[in-house]
């Protein structure tokens, strides 16, 4: 069965090829985050070229994360209150989640899938902060870091089952059924599809390693990605129930990050998260038991 | 009676319900004290100052068996979670902070 379904290096750079592209805006705020010499009227423009960027944009600046009085109304407003960086990372929320859904054909649950993107981008943040990394690149990466997974959905359904299904009986990590059944890993895929799409040089990193941190391939961004993924499984932000991957040593070390200073951001984590998937209407599709009766001492 | 408090959203507010912690607006003023009991003119007023969030104090039904039951529930929960952590000292690390922190929570 196994032999079936491998698919040849040649087979899954055309697939990667054929793939549809983000929508242009959106790529093209993923590959500003290096570039501070962004205009405001080039962001402005961008995300309002982009239906789920903008109203993404709207929604997220005026739930009450931010609690600005008498709301936000243009983007430009919205930019001008919370600065350029963390619209950028605003709109990509918007901007992934609506391509997903457009592209998404299959019965496989993307919201489901999107709730876990989301949490590893806040734990990504929060972590970056305390570590004194570029917050905002720690954000769309963690939000992008298993985009992979959603290719192996759209181009490769039949075998995307037999991987799930290898997993549930093997009750493994998808990274183990996806070497065994494809003869890839979804972060391989990830990096090769985030290249074709010329995503900056750090977000491809990051998502080809958030599995595996070595020496070569530790970064303070790739370790923040790693880190960050394992944190959203623990925490079970989006509820799916699957097992903690394994913890690099290595990336914390790399960080020299305390796992207990850490501890201290989870309720922050959680309560950005809630706010994110309620403002985006995600909520009912959460499992998450603690939102919005979040019990405190 | 015991009280736990829990955060509600304004729009899940409804009258009658007592304010466990005082609301401010974004500049650090007291829009409400804490004891205040909620009215729909208030509420209505609270969605003006853009308050989204009020943290309410309840009466905690719970028993002292269900309040262990979840806990217990929970902790099985996070086992499953890590079941596949090994020998790893930085997972049981972050299994033992997380069962910590929810059981903060649930108490």
């Amino acid at each position: 069965m196994s032999s079936q379904t491998k698919i040849s290096a040649e087979n899954l750079l055309n697939k990667v090829n054929a793939f549809p592209v983000m929508p242009r805006a959106v790529a093209d705020i993923v590959r500003s985050i290096d570039d501070d010499r962004l205009f405001l009227g080039d962001l402005e423009r961008k995300i309002e070229s982009d239906m789920g960027m903008l109203t993404g944009v709207l929604k997220l600046v005026n739930s009450a994360r931010y609690n600005i009085p008498g709301g936000v109304a243009t983007t430009r407003q919205a930019i001008l209150v919370l600065g350029s960086n963390a619209i950028r990372s605003l709109a990509c929320i918007g901007g992934v989640t609506s391509f997903f859904e457009q592209q998404s054909k299959t019965d496989f649950d993307i919201k489901n899938f999107m709730l876990h993107n989301i949490g590893v981008a806040c734990c990504a943040k929060h972590v970056a902060r305390l570590c004194g990394v570029n917050q905002d690149i720690a954000f769309i990466a963690g939000l992008l870091h298993d985009v992979g997974i959603f290719f192996e959905m759209t181009a490769l359904p039949a075998e995307f089952l037999v991987v799930t299904d290898y997993k549930r009986t093997s009750d493994c990590e998808s990274l183990e059924a996806e070497q065994v059944i494809l003869g890839v890993n979804h972060a391989t895929i990830g990096s090769l599809l985030a290249k074709s799409w010329n995503f900056p040089e750090s977000i491809c990193e990051a998502i080809a390693n958030h599995h595996h941190i070595t020496a070569e391939s530790a970064s303070s961004i790739n370790c923040v990605v790693h880190i960050a993924d394992v944190l959203a499984h623990g925490l079970d932000l989006g509820g799916r129930g699957d097992q903690v991957p394994q913890l690099s040593s290595f990336a914390l070390d790399y960080l020299s990050l305390d796992l207990r200073k850490v501890s201290h951001l989870f309720n922050e984590i959680e309560n950005e998260f809630d706010e994110y998937i309620y403002t985006l209407g995600f909520s009912d599709a959460s499992c998450n038991k603690n939102h919005d009766t979040g019990l405190r001492t | 009676m015991k009280l736990k408090n829990t955060i509600n959203l304004i729009d899940h507010c409804t009258p009658g319900m007592i304010l466990a912690e005082e609301i401010c607006n974004k500049q650090g003023n007291v829009l409400l004290p804490k004891g205040s009991e909620l009215t729909i003119p208030l509420i209505l007023s609270l969605k003006k100052h853009g308050i989204n969030h009020a943290v309410i104090s309840v009466e905690d039904s719970r028993t002292d068996e269900e309040t262990a039951a979840e806990l217990a529930n929970m902790k099985i929960w996070l086992a499953l979670l890590f079941r596949n952590s090994g020998e790893s000292p930085e997972l049981a690390l972050l299994h033992e902070l997380i069962v910590k922190y929810r059981s903060d929570k649930l108490i």
